[in-house]
């Protein structure tokens, strides 16, 4: 490419990356289609055709994106990427620790009590420096949400820790 | 049923309370989550879908539709009193509203967008009532073959035609089409990269897909990049609108709404390039006097075209989803996935089997405009005070949405970890510039298109040029091998002849 030399040349791993991962893609769909079972049932085109169709178009799509990284990438065209500011280690961080501190509570603790840790560690990631204001607002929204979906929506969400603190409190049985 | 009947027919049905009140409700939480930057009409719709569970189709889908046109509506807000467009189809409302907040006349900008929106919306409903019955007699004729041919056509366009580059379009839609395979095989009832993880037989769920990508990709993008610091919210000041803004205004609306219509009709989907057309067409149309407006104080003009030509083609969109069972953006692909969850089948006959659904959402569709304009105009302090949320507490919220309604699926945490593990694709997809949308088509239509694909050679007696030998078949994938190579032929002779 005749641009190449303003390009720092930095620009050119993340897109070899994002090719390759497709690349993997292609391959964990390929291995996939190969463990589908044989069918026992007749019919004109089994299980496994449109899984390898997908696997091999993957496989292609990936090898043109390795094909464009090498030529230089895409990524340092981008307007995003341009102007992007420097990595948030803090907030990338912090917000990590509110999704899997979620993904550890929900279950023994119930919804409000998991989701409340997600919203007080999400909102400090992005800067809210109020612990305790962030807690009030976030064990009010949360409880106002689980009653919402349970209760409107109809969605099946079992009671945990505070939701059957409360329904006990209001003389509900506790699903 | 002819367009008239039909209409007066749904009217009566959609002017029930009840569904009256869907409709209101709809419309509020579509301009709400409009207004919201971060989240959307796709992500709405996928949250609210268990409601299906609980309320009859008809009342579901004029919510859905609620939603699906308010959003267009509340997007134009944020856009012009923050300067960041929610969506694609705003980036240039933007250009012009901004410019216009920024000289102290917010008012007349949201006014003339809303009032655009409605003669937009007014257009593209027309289009509906009365394009749709036609195109769903030419549907009637197709077969399985040529149906397979039309989703090739559809998965084309949508990943490779539209946005920055065919090959990253067309790895979403492969992604979508991976995520759709998962699961039990309908025809032979053989699992399908499953992994031997029993969570996946079932597949995986739509609103969990959606909500990765719209929420927790979207939150994870922007942390990743956060600057502290506070976003400015113009003030909005009086809405009235001058005599010469209403002048300015008149010709554009129609413009863009004749404009915008066709391009959401057509399976490209896509609301950029009509909006983008409609601004260069009213700047190029502009008075002297006005023209210079453009780019410095904001044009009235700018605002007006382009907002227009969003909604008429978001109503377009409508078009091929109801009469073909296409879905050419997110938002539509999830409506599907919600008739597929009542068991109706969307196709053409969706239009003479649920004659009563079909036109009731339509004539809700014109009750959604003329309560939209209501909702907007005089209550537009309201949703000026929704983008005054603090964003760290906005996206914490959000999160929560996000967690309660991919838990509710089934109460199980390897829906979470999936939920986050997709959610880091997309937070990458943004950073590289994959659009997000085929991915939920791809997941949608793919196994349409695979169940059509086996239907067709089921008729053909296993011969694959079925496709190829039935006419309108082959001129469908002719069709679509020029939208996939068109452009790119183009341009080697455009660069062929300059160079």
């Amino acid at each position: 490419m005749s641009d190449a030399a303003s390009r720092p040349d930095s620009s050119l791993w993340p897109d070899l990356l994002a090719g390759l991962f497709v690349l993997f893609l292609g391959g964990l769909a390929l291995w996939q289609a190969m463990v589908i079972p044989v069918s026992p049932i007749y019919a004109q085109v089994g299980p496994k055709a449109v899984p390898y169709a997908v696997a091999g178009g993957l496989l292609l799509l990936g090898a043109g994106l390795v094909y464009a990284a090498l030529r230089g990438g895409w990524s340092w065209e981008l307007e995003g990427v341009q102007q992007a500011p420097p990595t948030n280690w803090r907030a990338l961080t912090l917000m990590s620790a509110g999704l899997l501190a979620n993904l550890a509570l929900i279950g023994p603790l119930g919804f409000s009590f998991a989701a409340t840790a997600q919203f007080v560690l999400v909102a400090a990631a992005f800067g809210s420096r109020r612990f305790l204001r962030d807690l009030v607002v976030a064990l009010v929204l949360t409880l106002a949400v689980w009653f919402g979906f349970v209760e409107v929506l109809g969605v099946n969400i079992g009671a945990g820790v505070l939701e059957g603190l409360i329904l006990r409190a209001l003389g509900q049985e506790v699903p | 049923m002819d367009p008239i009947a039909g209409l007066s027919l749904g009217f009566s049905n959609a002017l029930s309370f009840s569904n009256l009140g869907w409709a209101l409700l709809g419309c509020f939480l579509g301009t709400a989550v409009g207004v919201l930057p971060g989240i959307g009409p796709a992500l709405t719709i996928a949250l609210l879908l268990p409601i299906t569970f609980k309320v009859s189709a008809t009342g579901a889908f004029i919510l859905f539709c609620g939603v699906f046109y308010g959003a267009m509506y509340g997007g134009s807000t944020t856009s012009i009193l923050l300067n960041t467009p929610g969506e694609s189809g705003s980036i240039i409302t933007a250009l012009e509203g901004a410019r216009m907040a920024r000289s102290g006349r917010a008012g007349p900008a949201l006014a003339t967008a809303a009032v655009g929106s409605f003669v937009a919306g007014t257009i593209g409903t027309l289009g509906i009532s009365f394009l749709g019955p036609v195109v769903v007699e030419l549907a009637l004729q197709l077969g399985p073959a040529e149906y397979f041919s039309l989703m090739v056509l559809c998965f084309v366009t949508v990943s490779a035609v539209l946005g920055g580059s065919a090959l990253r379009g067309l790895v979403s839609l492969f992604f979508g089409l991976l995520l759709g395979l998962v699961g039990i095989d309908l025809q032979t009832g053989q699992p399908r990269l499953t992994f031997g993880i029993p969570e996946l037989l079932d597949g995986v769920n739509v609103v969990l897909v959606a909500v990765a990508l719209f929420a927790v990709g979207e939150t994870l993008h922007l942390a990743w990049r956060h600057i502290e610091g506070k976003q400015e919210v113009r003030p909005v000041g009086s809405i009235m609108m001058s005599r010469s803004d209403v002048r300015r205004s008149i010709g554009p609306w129609f413009r863009g709404a004749l404009l915008g219509f066709p391009f959401g009709v057509m399976p490209a989907g896509g609301t950029e390039m009509p909006t983008m057309l409609s601004y260069y067409t009213e700047r190029k149309l502009a008075k002297p006097e006005h023209a210079k407006e453009f780019g410095t104080t904001g044009a009235i003009e700018g605002v007006a075209g382009p907002e227009a030509a969003n909604n008429a083609a978001a109503a377009g969109v409508l078009v091929p989803m109801l009469t073909l069972g296409l879905p050419t953006s997110a938002t539509a692909a999830i409506m599907l996935s919600a008739f597929q969850s009542y068991g109706i089948n969307p196709g053409p006959m969706l239009f003479t089997q649920q004659a009563d659904l079909v036109w009731t959402l339509i004539a809700s569709l014109y009750i959604a405009n003329v309560l939209l304009v209501v909702l907007n105009l005089p209550l537009v302090g309201l949703w000026a005070r929704i983008l005054k949320i603090p964003q760290p507490q906005l996206y914490a919220g959000i999160l929560v949405f996000a967690t309660i309604g991919t838990y509710g699926i089934s109460n199980s945490i390897t829906d979470l970890v999936l939920l986050y593990g997709i959610g880091v694709i997309a937070m990458f997809m943004r950073r590289f510039d994959f659009p997000t949308a085929p991915v939920v088509i791809g997941m949608i239509l793919g196994p349409m298109a695979e169940q059509a694909m086996r239907q067709a050679l089921t008729i053909s007696q296993g011969d694959w040029t079925t496709f190829v030998t039935r006419p309108v078949s082959l001129a469908i994938l002719l069709l679509a091998v020029l939208a996939l190579l068109g452009p790119r032929l183009y341009g080697a002779w455009a660069r062929r002849a300059t160079g």
